[in-house]
């Protein structure tokens, strides 16, 4: 009985050891995905400005 | 009967406004209450600050009329005139000119002008009155100017500026109801205010610079304003110009500055003629000449003496009151995890699943969220240092000090938001003009210790000095030489890096040093509840992410032995934690602190939560779980000697004081410096600096038989 319950328990536990490296894997690549400033290397972090 | 909200509320906070919704943009002078108005009109929640530079980004919300109509409300950063001469100002101009691609142009404007300084505060609004938008003027702040015995005419102010006045105290929202009617009127229209440029300028401008040739004439007048405000562009870089466009203002300037020298501070010295023409009409100051009680408190407050002996005092009340009032609910929260693990473990089977819940998830994120009330009280007097206007008042005294290592004035705000997170301390450095030192500030402000370090602390101090045994005010003069000693460290690396690594000149500092008032407990508290939420929701991710797969990493490979210490020693972790002892045994730390020290390069905290997993997967199969201070009090190495000895927690405070240990800190400055040269060039000095003071620490402390 303590056998079935320890194999069950050990496979949810990876699921959720596995599901978790995943997001973080995940959310990684999404914010290097991400960039701001304005391009010339200021620390605005703006948009770049239209140019009329 | 109206649908839709009822007129005297105001609108959710949320950006989901029809697209043809009239837009008004909200500007003003930093400080003014600009950011009250914002909160007030759209219900949107933000820190009310009392000393410039504050509001930095722009921000967005929806305000309802009073008759329910919808308006999309951008709150634009502080500035005190349109010639920008920084990052945020030429924001704030190019959103007013229509010359930003993500920002719609304001079909009006309202903009905020502190009734107890008006003069000052007029400058902008006047260069906004020029640019031919419809604008309101929100004359805030009116009590403030009452107290002062300053007399405010709205309706001569009106007619002089031909634009409505509406008379404000936001953070009593009196006032409000009426600029809500003037933001639904249809007949608001620009202003005609000009201020009347001597002739022989004028002559001069539209000789030299082409853009400006139909001065006299009303269409296209805001494109004029354009070009005279990027005539005077002092950062060419953020004017959104090609390269030729440059060139060719560059050379309009030139020939003016040929043609007419001096005619900047004649633009400057003509506007001002004209707002004190208006003010004299407008406004009486009858005891101009007699002391403020702010004048009277200044004098003591900002004394060279008594102003540091004040700041000393409140910093040491601080620290005894987050020692001696966080016990009781730190206790409610200890005994709450424990009884949800107890419970955990009566109600599933052993196993996998029931150790990641109980050694993994709740020992991680309890031993973390277990000093939220510290931190509470930390935030609630910085809050009220904040509302009442004393936290200027220490900028003014450090400033004294900053310049001597060459550090600038403006420095300051961002390095004092750094004792909160390095992060929104960083972004906030774009406030300061000079490149040079932007960057000295941003590679200095992870020095500051942030609240992620004080869970470090706490523990280390708790175990260093237990509670039963030692006074508050020993663990107090631990927390505050952790904090003179990350200040110090600012000092030190300012000067050296202005010294050796990024010569130039400074600019002086402006400081506006507001009125004391009486704190707003409101703004405080959503101010407490905003850091509990980012407190909570770090918990409920990084750390819940990081404590569960440092669970995998201590318990697995399986070992055969039943012993838990040889099975955490054969893990992922404890191979991990091997492999890097022989570099931090010097520091004299076991592998159980290298695996935390490594888990915590993502977040600092996260050592904490390490910890608690390791020790707990250590011991586990013990129903009575006791708090980690006790734990790491009864650690012990192989041959018997304690692990945690006073040497070696204040060797691992010392660590932390001066590591870098912030994945959110490294991308921010990457995205600040847009390379990734300073994030590298500050993670390899702070971590070198770190391990040499835990180091010597450690080591001169065992020469001294410690």
């Amino acid at each position: 009985m303590e056998t079935s319950s320890t194999d069950w328990q050990t496979w949810a536990a990876l699921a959720v050891v596995a599901g978790t490296a995943v997001i973080f894997a995940v959310r990684i690549a999404l914010r290097r995905g991400k960039s701001g400033s304005c391009g010339t290397g200021c620390g605005c972090g703006a948009a770049k400005p239209k140019v009329k | 009967m109206s649908a839709g909200p009822s007129p005297s509320t105001s609108g959710a906070a949320t950006t989901d406004v029809p697209a043809a919704a009239k837009v008004f943009a909200l500007v003003g002078n930093p400080n003014c209450g600009k950011t009250t108005i914002f909160n007030a009109l759209t219900g949107l929640r933000q820190k009310v600050g009392n000393y410039p530079g504050v509001t930095v980004e722009r921000k967005e919300g929806t305000a309802f009329g009073q008759h329910g109509e919808n308006f999309r409300l951008i709150d634009l950063p502080g500035a005190y005139s349109l010639s920008a001469r920084s990052p945020d100002e030429a924001v704030l101009r190019d959103v007013l000119l229509g010359r930003r691609a993500d920002t719609p142009k304001p079909d009006a404007v309202i903009c905020v002008v502190d009734a107890s300084n008006p003069e000052r505060n007029l400058y902008l609004a006047t260069q906004i009155l020029e640019l031919g938008i419809p604008t309101i003027i929100a004359l805030n702040m009116i009590d403030v100017a009452e107290s002062r015995d300053v007399v405010l005419d709205a309706k001569v102010l009106a007619a002089k500026l031909d634009a409505p006045v509406i008379p404000m105290q936001a953070n009593a929202r009196v006032g409000l109801i009426e600029l809500k009617m003037a933001m639904t009127r249809d007949d608001l229209s620009a202003s005609t205010y000009r201020t009347t440029i001597p002739s022989e300028l004028e002559a001069a401008l539209i000789k030299h610079v082409p853009a400006l040739e139909k001065w006299d004439g009303e269409t296209r007048r805001s494109h004029k304003w354009e070009a005279l405000y990027l005539l005077g562009e002092h950062d060419p870089a953020h004017s959104g110009l090609s390269e030729s466009e440059r060139t060719r203002y560059r050379d309009a300037r030139r020939k003016l500055e040929e043609g007419f020298s001096g005619w900047e501070e004649t633009l400057v010295a003509t506007r001002y003629d004209s707002i004190h023409a208006i003010c004299k009409e407008a406004i009486t100051h009858p005891h101009s000449d007699q002391p403020t009680l702010t004048d009277r408190l200044d004098s003591f407050l900002l004394h060279r003496f008594w102003g540091w002996a004040t700041l000393l005092t409140v910093m040491t009340v601080l620290f005894s009151l987050i020692f001696s009032y966080a016990d009781m609910p730190m206790g409610w929260i200890e005994s709450g995890f424990e009884a949800l693990s107890g419970w955990v473990r009566t109600v599933m089977p052993p196993g996998d699943l029931r150790d990641l819940i109980t050694d993994g998830v709740i020992a991680g994120v309890g031993g973390v969220v277990i000093f939220l009330p510290q931190i509470l009280i930390l935030f609630f007097f910085i809050g009220l240092m904040e509302d009442t206007g004393y936290m200027a008042r220490i900028a003014f005294i450090m400033d004294r000090l900053m310049s001597k290592v060459g550090l600038n004035g403006k420095s300051f705000i961002p390095l004092l938001s750094s004792y909160a997170c390095a992060v929104p301390g960083i972004m906030a450095a774009r406030t300061i003009e000079s490149p040079k030192d932007r960057l000295i500030t941003i590679l200095v402000a992870p020095l500051t210790s942030c609240s992620a370090r004080l869970p470090v602390y706490l523990l280390m101090i708790a175990t260093l000095v237990p509670s039963e045994k030692v006074p508050v005010l020993t663990k107090v003069s631990f927390m505050l030489g952790l904090y003179v000693l990350g200040t110090l460290g600012v000092f030190v690396f300012a000067w050296l890096f202005n010294r050796f690594l990024l010569r130039g000149k400074s600019t002086p500092m402006i400081l506006e040093l507001p009125s004391y008032k009486a704190p707003t407990f409101k703004a405080i508290l959503l101010h407490m509840w905003e850091r509990t939420r980012i407190f909570i929701r770090r918990a409920g991710t990084i750390i819940l992410g990081i404590s569960i797969l440092l669970w995998f990493l201590a318990t697995y490979p399986k070992h055969e032995s039943d012993d838990t210490g040889t099975q955490i020693e054969h893990s992922f972790a404890g191979r991990m934690g091997k492999t890097i002892e022989p570099a931090i045994r010097p520091l004299g730390y076991n592998w159980e602190m290298g695996v935390s020290l490594i888990a915590s390069f993502a977040a600092r905290e996260v050592f904490v939560s390490a910890m608690s997993v390791i020790y707990n997967v250590e011991d586990t199969g013990d129903e009575d779980l006791q708090p980690l201070r006790q734990r790491l009090l009864a650690a012990n190495h192989h041959d018997g000697r304690p692990v945690f000895t006073p040497l070696v927690c204040l060797s691992v405070m010392v660590f932390y004081v001066f590591a870098m240990q912030c994945m959110s800190t490294v991308a921010v400055v990457k995205r600040e410096t847009n390379s990734w040269r300073w994030p590298l060039f500050q993670f390899v000095y702070m971590t070198a600096t770190a391990y040499l003071a835990a180091l010597a620490v450690y080591q001169i402390g065992s020469r001294l038989g410690y």
